[in-house]
C-alpha cells in the first residue's frame, strides 16, 4: 500500500484527504517510513528523527481532521512537505547545513511555513543543503553531501539538494527549497523533478535565513507542475514582515490557469547562451523539448541577451557582498555554537566561533564579499556589478518587450556530475550556475522541468524564465508539456 | 589577479575569521582566480547614465504602523543561547 | 582641574583665546519617543529587565527582516522642517558593519551617503547662524553591561530610532555650543518627538574640537569628545579640551586625531583605547529595504502639524507681551512652561500686566518648582489658581509681599488664594483714615528721622514707610502709605 501512496501527487493526496478517502495519518506514515529507509542511502535529510517528526505532526493532524469535519477544503490537506534546512519552523533545529547552528532551535515560523501549515500541509523532515545555500552540488554541507537518487556516486545539485533528492526519491511529494542563484532549479534538474523560483518578492523571505537578500526566494520543488502551482499559490501571500514582499493576488491563481491553451505564447532562445560549455546530450534534449513545445502551439523565436555573459561575476560580487554582511550576526553570542575556551577574550570568541563554525566555502564567500565592499574596491566591484545587474534586467525587459513571453535555456550546462569532481575548483563550480543566475539578478520567475535523460541515465532539465509575476505562464507551459509528454521515469531503488 | 597574503589576512581580520596557515594559502589561490574572473565585468558596455545608482532605482519601501507588540520570544532564545546570566547574554569582559 | 579659568599649564583661558580660535562641531543623537522600535514592533522603554523588549528582529536572529516605522519617519520630517532643512525624496538606509556585542546583526542600519535631510540651520542668540549639514535616521545599539569577570548584553535599547543631527564646524565657543544644544533640545521637545533627556541618554552629544591660530583659515586637527551627558559637562569638556590642545600647540606638539571621553568627576578628557584595526565599515545599501520615499505631499502635510517653535514663540512673547528677551527665552525653553504662562496671562483678564505674570513664573514659581524637584509637565498649581492669586494682586486686594506668602501657603495647604486670604485676614487695607492714624503715630515715634528727612536725606522716607507697613503686618496698601506719609511730612513743615 505505502508504495502506491508515495507515488501520489500532492493534489491527489489533498483531494483524498479532503474527501476522507485517505487518512492524513496513513499518508504521513507511508512517507515517514520511506524517508527513514532512503535517507540512509541519500543523506537527503538532516537531524532526521522519525519519532520527533511523528510526534510533532499530531497537532496538525487534528487541525486537518477538524477542517474535514467542518467541510472546509484545505489546499494541501495532509500533504507531507520536506523543508530545506534554512527555513524556520518553530521548535526545529534549523542548522542551514552548518556546524555553527547545530544546536539552533528555531524560535518562530517562517511566513511560508505558517502558510503551509494553514493550508493543511504536514512538515516532514528537514532537508540537507549546501551550508547557508552556498554551493551548487550539496557537497558544502557540514552534514555530508546528498547523493543523487539516479546515481549515488553523483551529486544531487545544490544548494537545495536534499529537497530535490527527497522529492525525486518519493520521500515527500513536495519540498520547499530556496533559490539565490539557481538553488531550487539546478538540483531539481539534476534530480529529475520540477522546481520553481518565484519572482523576487512573490514569496515572503521572513524566516528564510538570508544568504543574499536581494536574490533569495523560497520556491517549491515537486513532481508535477500542478503541485508546484498549488504550493506556490499557498505561499505567495503579501507579508508585512518582509518589506520586499509584493502583493500579487491580482495575478490570480496560477493553478486555475493551467489548462489555458498555449497557443499564442512565444518562447525566446538566445544563441549566445548555447554556444559553448554545454553538454551535447543536454543540447539535444533542449532542442527536442522546444520542438515539443511547438507542437503545443508555442512559437520559438531567437532573441539576444548581450549582457548575460556577465551574470556570473556580477552575481558572485553582489551575492558574496550581501552574504558577508548577512553572516556577521553569526557571532556566538545569542545563538549557535560558541567555542568554549575558558578565559578567551571577546575577539577570540568571535574569531574561533566563526572559524570553527563556518565551512570552507562559506568562509571563502564571506571573504570575497568583505573584499569587494572594503575601502577602495567598492566602486570597481560592488557598484559596477549593480550596474551590470541593471543592464541584464534591461536585456530581459527588451526581450519581453519584443513579444517574447518566456525565455528558455537548459537549466544547467551538464547533468549531475560525480561527487568530488569540482570540490577544489571554486570557479568551475561557479560556472555551473551560468543559466540560472540571470533570473535571480533580474528578479524574474524561472522554472526547471525534467525533459529527459542523458546517455548515463541522468536527468536533464529545461529552464523557462518569465516576466516578473507571470509564474502562471511558466507553470501552465510545464503542465501542458508534462500532460502531453508524460515524464514517467523514476529513479530505481 | 594575484592576491597577496596580507590581503587575505586583512580581509579575514575584517570578517573576524581566523585562518590557519594552510587556509591562507588555499584562499590566496581561490580568491585570486575568482577575482580574476570577476574583472571581466569591467568590460561590460555600460550605457547607464553616470548618476544611475541601484539604491534609489527602486520605487519606495512600505512603512509599518507604530504599534508596540510584545513578542515573548526571549525565553525560547535564552534557552538555546550559548551563555546566559539572568536574562542577559554573557560575553567575555569587554575591555574598552 | 579645579577651575575653568586656567589650563593644565596654568595659563589664562582668556589669554589663550586671544591667540587661538576654537572651531567646534556638534553631533547630537536624539532618541525618538515612538511607541515601537525603528525596524520592529518592540516597545521602546528600557526600564524592563535585560532583553525583555526584544523580538527575533532586534535580537538579530537568523531569518528576520527589518520594516520601517512610519511614525519615526514622520518625526524625522518634523525635525527637518523645524531646522529648515532640505528633505531628500529618496534616501537610503545602509549597513554600517562592525562587530560588537551590543550590535546584534553585526551592522547598524543608518543613512550614509544619502541622508533624508541636509542643509538646515539654527540661529543663536548672538545672531550667528549655525549650519546643520545633515540629519539622518539610524537605529540605536543595545547596551553592554560590564561586570568584574564578564560583560553582559542587554538588547532592550537595540533598534530604538535615533536622529543624528550634525552641524558644520562653525561654533567658536562653549557658550555658542550650549546655546545651540538648548535650542535644539527645546525644538525636539516642542515637536513632541523626543524627551530630550541628556542624563538618561535620549539626547547625546559628541563634540568635535580643533584650534587654529587667530586670523588663519585652515582647520586644525580635531579631536572628538563622545557622549557628553549634560549642558554643564559640554561646557566643561570643551573648555578643558581647548586648553589641552592650546597647551600642546604652544609646546610645539602635534594634535593627534582621537576619540575622547569626558570624565565628569575629574573634569578631564581621556583618549579611548584605539581599535587595532582602522575602521572599514564597508557601508552598502540595505537590500532588505527599498529607498525611503518622502513625498512632497507628506512633507506639506507634516508641515501643517508643526507647532509654533521656541524661537518664534520667544519673539512673539517679546512683541505681544512686552517682556525682555531673557525672560521670554526662559519662558519658552519648555513648551509646557510657555503654555502655562499664556494660560495664566489669559486668565488674569488684564488685571495684571504680562510682565508681572512672567516675573512670577520665572522667579517664584520656578524657585518653588526647583525646591520641590517638580517638572514642567506637572504644574504645582493649576493656571486657574495662580491666575486667581495674581488677580488679587492686580486689583489691590493684597500686596506683592502678601501675595508671596499666600503663594507659599497655597502650595503647602493646597487651598485657594481666596480661602487663605480670607482665613488669615490678609486683605490689603486701603482705608486712608486707618493709615493716616498709624502714619501720625510713626512720625511722633521717630522725631530724629523726621528731622533728617527734612534736612534732605531721601533714604529715611523708605525707613518710615517700612515702619508704617510693619505695624500693619504688610496689609496697608503701600501706595496709599506712601501718599499719606508724604502728605503728613509736608504738612509738618
Amino acid at each position: 500500500m505505502s508504495l502506491d501512496q508515495v507515488q501520489l501527487s500532492a493534489c491527489e493526496i489533498a483531494s483524498a484527504v479532503n474527501e476522507g478517502s485517505l487518512k492524513a495519518r496513513d499518508i504521513a506514515q507511508a512517507f515517514l517510513d520511506r524517508t527513514d529507509d532512503l535517507n540512509r542511502e541519500l543523506n537527503s535529510h538532516v537531524f532526521w528523527d522519525k519519532e520527533a517528526v511523528f510526534n510533532e505532526m499530531e497537532k496538525q493532524l487534528d487541525y486537518i481532521e477538524a477542517a474535514r469535519h467542518a467541510h472546509k477544503s484545505l489546499p494541501l490537506a495532509g500533504v507531507p512537505i520536506a523543508i530545506k534546512d534554512n527555513i524556520m519552523a518553530e521548535g526545529h533545529i534549523v542548522s542551514c547545513g552548518s556546524r555553527f547552528l547545530q544546536n539552533h532551535r528555531a524560535a518562530y515560523d517562517a511566513t511560508a511555513v505558517r502558510q503551509l501549515k494553514q493550508a493543511g500541509a504536514i512538515l516532514l523532515g528537514r532537508t540537507n543543503m549546501d551550508e547557508f545555500g552556498m554551493g551548487s552540488s550539496n557537497e558544502n554541507s557540514a552534514w555530508g553531501p546528498v547523493r543523487n537518487p539516479w546515481n549515488r556516486s553523483h551529486v544531487s545539485g545544490g544548494s537545495s539538494g536534499g529537497s530535490a533528492a527527497a522529492v525525486a526519491a518519493g520521500m515527500a511529494p513536495l519540498a520547499l527549497g530556496s533559490d539565490t542563484g539557481g538553488s531550487v532549479r539546478q538540483p531539481a534538474s539534476f534530480c529529475g523533478v520540477l522546481g520553481l523560483k518565484p519572482s523576487y518578492g512573490a514569496v515572503s523571505r521572513y524566516g528564510l535565513v538570508a544568504y543574499a537578500s536581494s536574490f533569495d526566494q523560497i520556491g517549491p520543488i515537486g513532481r508535477t507542475a500542478k503541485d508546484l502551482a498549488r504550493t506556490f499559490d499557498v505561499i505567495r501571500k503579501h507579508d508585512p514582515l518582509d518589506s520586499t514582499s509584493v502583493d500579487t493576488q491580482h495575478m490570480g491563481s496560477t493553478e486555475a490557469q493551467l489548462e489555458k491553451p498555449l497557443e499564442g505564447l512565444t518562447i525566446g532562445i538566445a544563441d549566445e547562451l548555447l554556444a559553448e560549455g554545454i553538454d551535447e546530450d543536454v543540447r539535444k534534449a533542449f532542442m527536442e523539448s522546444l520542438e515539443h513545445y511547438k507542437t503545443l502551439g508555442v512559437t520559438v523565436k531567437t532573441i539576444t541577451l548581450p549582457n548575460l555573459k556577465h551574470s556570473i561575476p556580477a552575481y558572485y560580487i553582489l551575492a558574496t557582498a550581501e552574504a558577508s554582511s548577512n553572516l556577521a550576526r553569526f557571532d556566538g553570542i545569542r545563538f549557535g555554537v560558541r567555542t568554549p575556551k575558558p578565559g578567551a577574550s571577546l575577539k577570540e570568541l568571535y574569531m574561533t566561533s566563526r572559524s570553527e563554525g563556518f565551512g570552507r566555502e562559506v568562509k571563502q564567500r564571506i571573504m570575497l564579499g568583505t573584499y569587494v565592499l572594503s575601502s577602495g574596491y567598492y566602486d570597481a566591484y560592488y557598484a559596477k556589478a549593480n550596474r551590470v545587474r541593471e543592464l541584464i534586467r534591461r536585456d530581459f525587459q527588451a526581450a519581453f518587450d519584443s513579444g517574447v513571453d518566456m525565455i528558455a535555456t537548459p537549466t544547467a550546462p551538464t547533468t549531475a556530475f560525480a561527487l568530488g569532481q569540482k570540490t577544489n575548483d571554486s570557479l568551475s563550480m561557479y560556472l555551473m550556475d551560468i543559466y540560472t543566475i540571470a533570473a535571480n539578478l533580474a528578479g524574474i520567475p524561472a522554472l526547471s522541468q525534467p525533459i529527459g535523460l542523458d546517455r548515463k541515465g541522468l536527468p536533464i532539465g529545461l529552464q523557462l524564465m518569465g516576466k516578473v509575476h507571470h509564474e502562471g505562464e511558466l507553470l501552465r507551459s510545464a503542465h501542458q508539456y508534462e500532460q502531453s509528454k508524460r515524464w514517467s521515469e523514476r529513479p530505481k531503488f | 589577479m594575484q592576491i597577496d597574503r596580507q590581503t587575505v589576512e586583512k580581509v579575514a581580520r575584517l570578517a573576524h575569521i581566523h585562518l590557519s596557515e594552510e587556509e591562507i594559502e588555499y584562499y590566496q589561490g581561490q580568491l585570486g582566480s575568482v577575482l580574476d574572473y570577476m574583472q571581466q565585468i569591467q568590460s561590460a558596455a555600460d550605457q547607464l547614465p553616470a548618476e544611475w545608482r541601484a539604491d534609489i532605482a527602486g520605487t519606495s519601501c512600505p512603512e509599518r504602523l507604530d504599534e508596540a507588540k510584545p513578542s515573548q520570544i526571549i525565553e525560547k532564545v535564552l534557552q538555546s543561547a550559548p551563555k546566559v546570566v539572568g536574562t542577559a547574554f554573557q560575553v567575555p569582559r569587554i575591555i574598552e | 582641574m579645579n577651575s575653568l579659568s586656567d589650563g593644565p599649564s596654568g595659563q589664562s583661558f582668556k589669554g589663550l583665546l586671544a591667540r587661538y580660535e576654537p572651531v567646534l562641531g556638534l553631533e547630537v543623537h536624539c532618541q525618538l519617543n515612538t511607541a515601537s522600535k525603528l525596524f520592529c514592533s518592540c516597545k521602546t522603554d528600557f526600564g524592563a529587565s535585560p532583553n525583555q523588549n526584544t523580538c527575533p528582529v532586534c535580537l538579530g536572529l537568523p531569518g528576520v527582516l527589518p520594516t520601517i516605522n512610519h511614525t519615526a519617519v514622520d518625526y524625522a520630517i518634523r525635525m527637518a522642517l523645524a531646522i529648515n532643512g532640505q528633505i531628500r525624496e529618496k534616501s537610503v538606509f545602509a549597513r554600517k558593519q562592525y562587530f560588537y556585542p551590543d550590535l546584534p546583526k553585526g551592522f547598524q542600519l543608518t543613512q550614509y551617503d544619502l541622508p533624508y535631510c541636509e542643509n538646515g540651520y539654527i540661529d543663536l542668540d548672538n545672531g550667528r547662524r549655525i549650519r546643520i549639514e545633515r540629519i539622518h535616521m539610524e537605529e540605536d545599539a543595545g547596551k553592554n553591561i560590564h561586570g568584574d569577570s564578564a560583560s553582559y548584553v542587554d538588547l532592550n535599547r537595540a533598534g530604538t530610532p535615533l536622529l543624528e543631527i550634525v552641524t558644520a564646524p562653525e561654533f567658536h565657543s562653549a557658550e555658542e555650543a550650549v546655546d545651540y544644544l538648548r535650542k535644539l533640545r527645546a525644538i525636539v521637545r516642542y515637536l513632541g518627538i523626543s524627551d530630550g533627556n541628556m542624563e538618561e541618554g535620549s539626547f547625546r552629544c559628541d563634540v568635535n574640537i580643533s584650534l587654529r591660530p587667530r586670523g588663519t583659515e585652515k582647520l586644525g586637527t580635531r579631536t572628538e569628545i563622545k557622549n557628553v551627558n549634560s549642558f554643564r559637562n559640554v561646557e566643561k569638556a570643551i573648555a578643558y579640551e581647548i586648553m589641552r590642545q592650546a597647551d600642546m600647540l604652544d609646546s610645539g606638539e602635534k594634535i593627534r586625531q582621537a576619540t575622547l571621553l569626558f570624565d565628569a568627576a575629574t573634569g578631564r578628557t581621556q583618549e579611548m583605547r584605539s581599535k587595532e584595526d582602522a575602521h572599514d565599515y564597508r557601508y552598502f545599501p540595505e537590500p532588505d529595504l527599498g529607498p525611503l520615499y518622502i513625498s512632497s505631499e507628506r512633507v506639506n502635510e507634516t508641515r501643517s502639524k508643526i507647532p509654533e517653535l521656541p524661537q518664534m514663540k520667544q519673539k512673539r512673547f517679546m512683541d505681544e507681551f512686552q517682556i525682555p528677551q531673557a525672560d521670554a527665552a526662559q519662558l519658552t525653553e519648555e513648551i509646557e512652561l510657555s503654555t502655562y504662562f499664556e494660560e495664566v496671562v489669559a486668565k488674569v483678564q488684564g488685571k495684571v500686566a504680562p510682565k508681572i505674570v512672567s516675573n512670577w513664573i520665572n522667579t517664584e514659581y520656578l524657585r518653588e518648582l526647583n525646591n520641590r524637584g517638580g517638572s514642567w509637565a506637572k504644574p504645582l498649581l493649576t493656571t486657574d489658581s495662580l491666575a486667581e492669586l495674581l488677580r488679587f494682586l492686580g486689583d489691590g486686594t493684597i500686596s506683592g509681599k502678601i501675595a508671596k506668602t499666600v503663594f507659599e501657603e497655597m502650595l503647602e495647604k493646597n487651598e485657594s488664594a481666596k480661602a487663605i486670604i480670607e482665613a488669615k485676614g490678609l486683605v490689603q487695607i486701603s482705608d486712608t483714615g486707618e493709615i493716616n492714624t498709624v502714619v501720625a503715630d510713626i512720625i511722633a515715634q521717630f522725631p530724629d528721622q523726621v528731622a533728617q528727612h527734612r534736612s534732605g536725606k531721601p533714604k529715611v522716607f523708605g525707613f518710615l514707610v517700612g515702619q508704617v507697613l510693619k505695624v500693619s503686618q504688610g496689609r496697608f496698601n503701600p501706595a496709599l502709605v506712601n501718599q499719606s506719609l508724604k502728605e503728613a511730612l509736608d504738612a509738618e513743615v
